[in-house]
C-alpha cells in the first residue's frame, strides 16, 4: 500500500489516527473504496435534475435490496425523521408545511420500553411524541394491542435491539400494528449481514426500513429508506427535494444531498450485494486475532471473540473485559491514553450509553492498513500491563 | 462510454439555472474534488476536524468563530435552536420542543422568504414586525419582548425598498440582548461586501457552499464564540460520549441528522480558500462571454428584449442574462419556454420569472415573461447549444 496522503489534516493541524473502533459517527464512518471514490468523481462530470437522480436511485435501490419501494437519504437517522414525517402526513402539503407542529394529526409512536436506544429521538424531531409501552423487562403483544388509540401514528421498531430481554419479535408487531392500521417504522440501520437477514428484513412487510450507507462502506452522511410505495412517497415528500419542487417547506429542507453521495450510495450498495463476505470477515478476525493474542496471556483481562451474527454491525469484535480494580485503571482511562498516544487509536473503551460492556474495550478492524495490527496490539499490551 | 448516470438511468442536462439545490448546486472545483479524495485516505477525529476547519475558516474570512454545517440552512436551523437552547442540555434535549426557553424570532415582514421556515423547524415561532411596505427600527424595537429570542435577517432582502439594513438590526440586537440571525448564503461578492457582514457583529451568520463551487450540502455559520459554541453543541457529534474528560455532551441532538463526511468538511475548508483566491473579473468575464454568446444568437427576434445583469453586492456571484417575453405577441409563455427547454435532448435547465417570487427574490410583481440564464453552471461549449435551443423555440 502506497503512503496515505495526509496533507489536507496536517495543514488544519488535524491528528490521523488508527481506527479499531468501527464505521463510527464521530470517526467519519467509513472509508471509501476505490469503486465508490470513482462513483463520486463520475457524478461530478455532469449537472442532472436531483429528482430525476433521487427517484431513479430509489428505483434502482429497491431492485437491488428487493423492496417495493426506496429512497436515498442523508443517512438513517434522517431517513428515520422523514420517515416519522411521512407517516403522520402523507402527502398532505398542508401537513408537511406544518411540521413540527403536529395539530390535527396523529402524531405518537409507540416504543416498547425496553427498546429504548440512542436515535428514538428521531420521532421528536418532526414533531412527534414517544410513547412508552411496557417496562424494562419487555412489553406484550396484549399490551401493544392496548396501546394503540385513536393519536397513534406509529411504532417504532430499533431492530437491532429484539434480542432485549420481552421484547415483541418484529413479525409480531407487524402483524399487531397492521391489524390496527398503524405503521411501522423499522431503524435497521446497520442490520445489513449476513445477506439474508439483511433481506429478510426488507421483505418483512415493515412499512419503512432506514438503513446506513457507512456499514457498507458508504458516506457517513448517506443512507436509504425502504418499504411500501406509499410509505416511501409519503417519507420522500418531506424530504429536502420537496422543498423547492413543487414548494412545501419540509422538515427535511437541511438533510441536503450531493449528486455525489447519491452515485456513491448505488455504488456501495452494489458492492456489497457482490462482495465476498466471508473474506471480508476473515481479514478483520486475522486482525484481531493478532491483538487477542499479544493481549490474552496478561492477568486482569479476559478475551472475548464475537462474531458477526444476524442483529449485529457486520463485522467481528474483539471484547477485552477487564478487571478495573486489579488493573488500577478503567476502560474509559484506557480509551483516553490510547486516543492521546502517537499514533492515536481510537477503540471503544467503556460501552456506549448503555452500561452494557462498561469494564470492557472493544476493538473492531474495520479499517486497519498493513501493520496497524501489531501497533494496535503493541499500544494496548502496554497500556494494559 | 456509459458511466454510473447511465447505469442509473438519469439524463444528464446543461444547466443554465445557477446553483439550484434541486439541480444539485455546482461542479465542484477540482482543488475541492481532490482535497475530498485525499480526505478519504485517512481517519480522523470528527470532534476535532471539526473545530480545526471552523478555526481555519473564521482565520480566513477573518471571523471571530465558525463551524462547518450540513448546507446553509441546517446552520440556519442549528443556529436558531442555539439561539433559544443556550448551552443548557435539558433545553438542547428538548428542541423542536421550546417550553421554558424564549423561542420567537421576529422578522421585517417585507423580508418573508422561502427559507424563514428554519425558525419553525427548530420549535421557534416567526413574529412578523411592519407591513409589506416596510418596518422602521422604532416598530421592531417595540415588538421586542419577554420572549423574543433574536432576529432573523436575510441580507439579500435587504434591496427591498424600507427594510432596515443589518448594521441597525445589529445594533438593535446589542442594546435589547437579543440574538442576530443572519441568511448570507451567497452574500460573497464583492469581497468588500461580504467582508462587511462577517464584520457586521452579527451574532450568526449562515453561508453556503455551493455559491462558491463548493458542495451543495456544506456551508458554515460564523459569528461570535460563545454563539458558535452554543451552535456546534447540536452537532451530529455530540451524540455520542467521547473521550475523558468528555468532550462531547452525550446529548441526543436535533441536529443528528445534518451529518457531514470527513471530506464534506475538508472540502468546505478548500471551497473557502480557493473562492478568496480566485480572480473574480476573470471569473465573471467567463460568465460574461456565455452570454454575449447566448445575446448574439438571439439578436434581432421579434417580442423579446435582452437584458444582461452584471453581479452586484446582494445578489448571488454571478451575471445573468433576463430574457423579458411579450407573451401575448409570441404566443407562450416563459413557463412554456422552461418546459420545452427540459423536454428537448439534452434537457435545458433556466429559470423562468415566476419562480423568483416564489423564492422572495424578486420585488416588482408584475411582469411574468422572463427567462433568466445563469452562465456560472453552463460547462465550456454548452452556451452555443443554449443559445441554439433558445433562438429555435422563441422564433417559432
Amino acid at each position: 500500500m502506497t503512503a496515505k496522503d495526509e496533507s489536507v489534516y496536517s495543514e488544519l493541524g488535524v491528528r490521523t489516527i488508527i481506527n479499531a473502533r468501527g464505521t463510527n459517527t464521530v470517526l467519519g464512518g467509513s472509508r471509501f473504496s476505490e469503486k465508490v471514490l470513482a462513483a463520486m468523481q463520475e457524478a461530478n462530470t455532469a449537472h442532472v435534475d436531483m429528482e430525476d437522480l433521487l427517484v431513479k436511485s430509489g428505483e434502482k435501490i429497491a431492485r437491488l435490496v428487493g423492496a417495493e419501494a426506496a429512497f436515498p437519504t442523508s443517512g438513517a437517522f434522517a431517513g428515520l425523521v422523514v420517515s416519522a414525517a411521512g407517516i403522520m402526513t402523507g402527502t398532505d402539503r398542508e401537513k408537511i408545511m406544518n411540521l413540527p407542529r403536529t395539530k390535527g394529526m396523529k402524531n405518537e409512536f409507540l416504543l416498547q420500553k425496553n427498546m429504548r436506544y440512542m436515535f428514538d429521538r428521531c420521532i421528536e424531531v418532526p414533531g412527534a411524541k414517544l410513547k412508552l409501552i411496557g417496562d424494562q423487562h419487555g412489553a406484550s403483544s396484549q399490551t401493544l394491542s392496548d396501546s394503540i388509540g385513536p393519536k397513534t401514528a406509529g411504532l417504532l421498531y430499533p431492530v437491532h435491539l429484539a434480542s432485549n430481554e420481552g421484547a415483541i419479535p418484529l413479525a409480531s408487531a407487524l402483524s399487531i400494528a397492521h391489524e390496527k392500521g398503524i405503521a411501522v417504522l423499522v431503524d435497521s440501520a446497520f442490520q445489513l449481514y449476513p445477506l439474508d437477514h439483511f433481506r429478510s428484513l426488507i421483505t418483512s412487510g415493515a412499512d419503512l426500513l432506514a438503513f446506513s450507507s457507512k456499514y457498507m462502506g458508504g458516506p457517513n452522511s448517506v443512507g436509504f429508506i425502504c418499504g411500501k410505495k406509499e410509505y416511501v412517497e409519503a417519507a420522500a415528500s418531506n424530504s429536502f427535494l420537496a422543498y423547492e419542487r413543487p414548494g412545501t417547506f419540509s422538515v427535511g429542507r437541511g438533510y441536503k444531498l450531493d449528486r455525489h453521495e447519491i452515485t456513491a450510495l448505488i455504488a456501495v450498495i452494489e458492492e456489497w450485494l457482490d462482495m465476498d463476505h466471508d473474506n471480508r470477515i476473515k481479514t478483520m478476525e486475522m486482525h484481531l486475532q493478532v491483538i487477542a493474542e499479544r493481549v490474552s496471556d496478561l492477568p486482569n483481562v479476559t478475551i472475548e471473540e464475537v462474531a458477526a451474527a444476524p442483529g449485529k454491525p457486520p463485522w467481528p469484535q474483539l471484547l477485552v473485559h477487564i478487571d478495573e480494580n486489579k488493573l488500577g485503571k478503567t476502560a474509559k482511562q484506557i480509551e483516553q491514553a490510547l486516543i492521546d498516544g502517537e499514533p492515536s487509536i481510537w477503540i471503544n473503551g467503556g460501552g456506549t450509553a448503555t452500561n452494557l460492556n462498561k469494564n470492557s474495550l472493544i476493538i473492531r478492524a474495520i479499517d486497519f492498513a498493513e501493520g496497524d495490527d501489531q501497533i494496535v496490539a503493541e499500544r494496548l499490551r502496554r497500556e494494559l500491563t | 462510454m456509459s458511466d454510473i448516470y447511465d447505469e442509473i438511468g438519469v439524463r444528464k442536462i446543461i444547466n443554465a439555472r445557477g446553483a439550484s439545490t434541486n439541480l444539485g448546486g455546482v461542479l465542484l472545483n477540482d482543488k475541492v474534488m481532490e482535497a475530498m479524495n485525499i480526505a478519504n485516505q485517512n481517519n480522523v477525529d470528527m470532534d476535532e476536524l471539526f473545530h480545526k476547519s471552523g478555526q481555519a475558516i473564521a482565520r480566513l474570512i477573518g471571523a471571530e468563530s465558525a463551524f462547518v454545517t450540513s448546507g446553509c440552512f441546517a446552520g440556519l436551523v442549528q443556529g436558531a435552536a442555539s439561539i433559544m437552547s443556550g448551552t443548557n442540555p435539558k433545553f438542547i434535549r428538548q428542541i423542536p420542543d421550546t417550553t421554558g426557553m424564549k423561542n420567537e424570532f421576529l422578522i421585517q415582514k417585507q423580508m418573508r422568504y422561502l427559507y424563514d421556515h428554519c425558525i419553525q423547524l427548530a420549535g421557534g415561532k416567526l413574529i412578523e414586525v411592519g407591513s409589506s411596505d416596510g418596518a422602521t427600527i422604532e416598530e421592531l424595537s417595540k415588538a421586542i419582548g419577554p420572549q423574543t429570542a433574536g432576529i432573523l435577517h436575510p441580507v439579500h432582502m435587504e434591496n427591498v425598498p424600507g427594510t432596515i439594513p443589518l448594521d441597525q438590526i445589529v445594533a438593535l440586537g446589542k442594546t435589547n440582548d437579543i440574538a442576530v440571525l443572519v441568511d448570507a448564503a451567497f452574500q460573497y461578492y464583492p469581497s468588500s461586501h461580504f467582508e462587511s457582514i462577517i464584520k457586521s457583529g452579527a451574532d450568526l451568520i449562515g453561508f453556503s457552499a455551493k455559491y462558491m463551487g463548493g458542495a451543495n450540502s456544506a456551508g458554515f455559520v460564523c459569528g461570535k464564540k460563545d454563539r458558535i459554541e452554543a451552535l456546534a453543541l447540536h452537532s451530529f457529534v455530540e451524540n455520542e460520549w467521547v473521550g475523558i474528560p468528555p468532550r462531547t455532551t452525550g446529548v441526543q441532538t436535533f441536529g443528528r441528522g445534518y451529518k457531514l463526511d470527513r471530506h464534506d468538511i475538508v472540502g468546505m475548508v478548500v471551497t473557502v480558500k480557493e473562492w478568496l483566491r480566485t480572480d473574480q473579473e476573470e471569473r465573471l468575464a467567463d460568465m460574461e462571454a456565455k452570454v454575449t454568446t447566448i445575446k448574439q444568437s438571439l439578436d434581432n427576434i421579434p417580442n423579446i428584449t435582452l437584458e444582461e445583469k452584471p453581479a452586484i453586492a446582494g445578489n448571488p456571484p454571478w451575471v445573468e442574462l433576463w430574457i423579458n417575453i411579450d407573451e401575448q405577441n409570441l404566443g407562450r409563455t416563459a413557463r412554456d419556454i422552461e418546459y420545452a427547454l427540459i423536454q428537448g435532448d439534452p434537457p435545458i435547465w433556466v429559470t423562468a420569472r415566476y419562480l423568483l417570487h416564489y423564492s422572495g427574490m424578486d420585488s416588482s410583481k408584475e411582469n411574468f415573461g422572463t427567462i433568466i440564464i445563469r452562465p456560472i453552471t453552463i460547462k465550456s461549449g454548452e452556451e452555443h447549444v443554449v443559445a441554439e435551443r433558445l433562438r429555435e423555440l422563441l422564433q417559432s
